[in-house]
């Protein structure tokens, strides 16, 4: 092969390449657009984040998963537990519980068993770090189901969760102006009565 | 067992909080309260509780024979009180900045009007008394007295279920998904705190004592606070955790509320540390630091062989812890002129 055919070869592949690029560059945007061209309202707003709307729903399932993975090792964590506790309640339990005192007493080493058994648990590291693990998924999961519902709110002109907490924090900076200007009154008016006081007395 | 059916019918009409009491102000949802007095002549100085933001007020005075409210009234104390009631989703940028100098102090200067006193006594539970602190800290020129009753104070030293688990919790996320810290969450930590001895075995006891009307009303009452737990707002919930549990700033004097340095150095009134040995809501080891970092040369600490409840609505606390604190109140709530 020359270099001129070669170079041919290479200008050719580079011109297939664009051709391609561009076609799955067209392909993408009417992907995008097409539904929303003759829509109005609701569908115009969903096609034009159908994108968006899909990553939320893919990390939505992804926390979903995360939830039960650590769901999974919490129970495993309980379930020990139970099991490390009631083996050694059944160590301590009397042979005879048929009078009411032996029950008593056998209710209150399981009472007693399992809170130690329990507590230590909870007061674990590696509990606390599962507990912390699941509570996070669990609200991550909550946080893309909410940024779906901003989504749609947005497309049907409904206030979201988002505009409403910056008018709370505007009203909430109002009320601390409002405390700052009373005190400066109530500062002023004690000032002006002890002036009165003074050029009075 | 016949009568206990007829107690279940009137289950859900428990009475708490019913020693009588003017509210002074009505806010959206807050109220500022005031007992009405039980003697002739009050003691000068009054006392402004401040309760915690997590249950509701009413732990004061569950019951009248176990009621905290009613033992000091008796003793002759003049009491306010601050019921937060519930945030609601407008507050969720409500901080420490607003409850410690918005509230606290919009409250404190309206006992001072009233009362006529420059300075008064301050008395805080659990939460309400680390916010009391706060407030001791960045308004110390009002505060006569200040009185604590498990305040949480060093976290690294906690030793309860409650602190391992906030050091693991995602405040942040929380937050910025839920705004306010709904109720259940709150269930959720509580569920696991003494799981069998509280969670179990005071159902079997009611069962056993279900036909003891007194038993059954008392088990209500409890149940009742147990459940009324409100929102958090969402900025407070996160600097508690973050500054607090997480990094514990309080006690290193590290910590800002709206800017100004919480300094414990800078409490020098008087000071009552009152602790239960057998708290599981904040271990002894968390509050009694307070007493170690504070500037005052009047500090007292107590400890008493009880729970985090038992320090305000048992038998125990009408014999033997509110005598000693009223007395301690008592000395310090007048001035030198009316002495």
């Amino acid at each position: 092969m020359t270099d001129e055919q070669s170079k041919e070869e290479k200008e050719d592949s580079q011109a297939l390449k664009k051709m391609f690029d561009s076609w799955t560059e067209t392909l993408n945007w009417i992907q995008n657009r097409t539904p929303g061209i003759p829509a109005i309202g609701p569908a115009a707003g969903l096609a034009r984040n159908s994108v968006t709307i899909n990553a939320e729903l893919a990390q939505a399932t992804q926390s979903l998963a995360e939830f039960n993975k650590y769901l999974a090792q919490y129970y495993a964590k309980i379930s020990a537990s139970w099991m490390e506790a009631t083996k050694k309640v059944l160590a301590e339990c009397p042979a005879d519980i048929s009078d009411e005192k032996a029950r008593e007493r056998l209710k209150d080493v399981w009472i007693e068993t399992f809170e130690q058994e329990f507590t230590t648990l909870f007061d674990s590291e590696d509990f606390a770090e599962i507990f912390g693990q699941m509570l996070k998924s669990e609200v991550k999961f909550n946080k893309h189901v909410r940024n779906l519902v901003e989504i749609l709110s947005t497309n049907i002109g409904m206030p979201t969760r988002s505009e409403m907490d910056s008018v709370y924090k505007e009203i909430e900076g109002i009320k601390n102006k409002l405390k700052e200007i009373s005190d400066n009154i109530r500062d002023l008016s004690k000032e002006t009565r002890k002036e009165t006081a003074r050029a009075s007395g | 067992m016949m009568q206990a059916s007829e107690y279940a019918k009137t289950l859900g009409d428990v009475e708490v909080g019913t020693t009588p009491a003017d509210i002074v102000h009505q806010g959206r949802k807050l109220r500022l309260l005031h007992y009405k007095p039980m003697v002739e002549k009050t003691h000068p100085v009054p006392l402004l509780v401040v309760y915690a933001l997590i249950n509701r007020y009413y732990a004061l005075d569950l019951q009248p024979d176990r009621s905290w409210v009613r033992n000091l009234l008796k003793q002759g104390f003049d009491i306010y009180l601050i019921d937060w009631g519930s945030a609601e989703p407008i507050d969720r940028y409500l901080s420490f900045d607003d409850y410690v100098n918005r509230y606290i102090d919009t409250f404190v200067d309206m006992v001072r009007d009233a009362s006529g006193q420059e300075r008064i006594s301050i008395h805080g539970y659990c939460m309400g008394g680390t916010m009391s602190v706060m407030y001791a800290t960045l308004h110390g020129e009002k505060v006569k007295n200040l009185y604590v009753t498990a305040p949480v104070i060093d976290v690294e030293k906690d030793t309860t279920v409650l602190g391992n688990l906030s050091k693991h919790i995602d405040a942040d996320l929380l937050v910025n998904n839920f705004g306010n810290i709904p109720p259940e969450f709150m269930y959720l930590c509580f569920t696991i705190l003494k799981p069998f001895k509280q969670g179990v075995n005071k159902y079997i006891e009611f069962a056993k004592h279900v036909d003891d009307k007194d038993f059954v009303e008392n088990f209500m009452r409890i149940e009742k606070w147990l459940y009324d737990t409100p929102a958090i707002a969402g900025e407070t919930f996160r600097q508690w955790i973050k500054d607090i549990y997480q990094k514990n700033l309080l006690v290193k004097n590290e910590m800002k509320i709206g800017g100004k340095l919480v300094d414990l150095r800078k409490i020098d009134m008087p000071l009552l540390n009152v602790v239960a040995e057998d708290d599981h809501l904040v271990s002894p080891e968390c509050s009694v630091p307070l007493n170690y970092h504070v500037s005052s040369e009047d500090k007292t600490l107590k400890v008493y062989p009880t729970g985090h409840i038992g320090l305000l609505a048992s038998t125990y606390s009408q014999k033997h812890i509110l005598p000693e604190i009223g007395a301690w109140l008592k000395e310090r709530s007048y001035n030198h002129a009316e002495k």
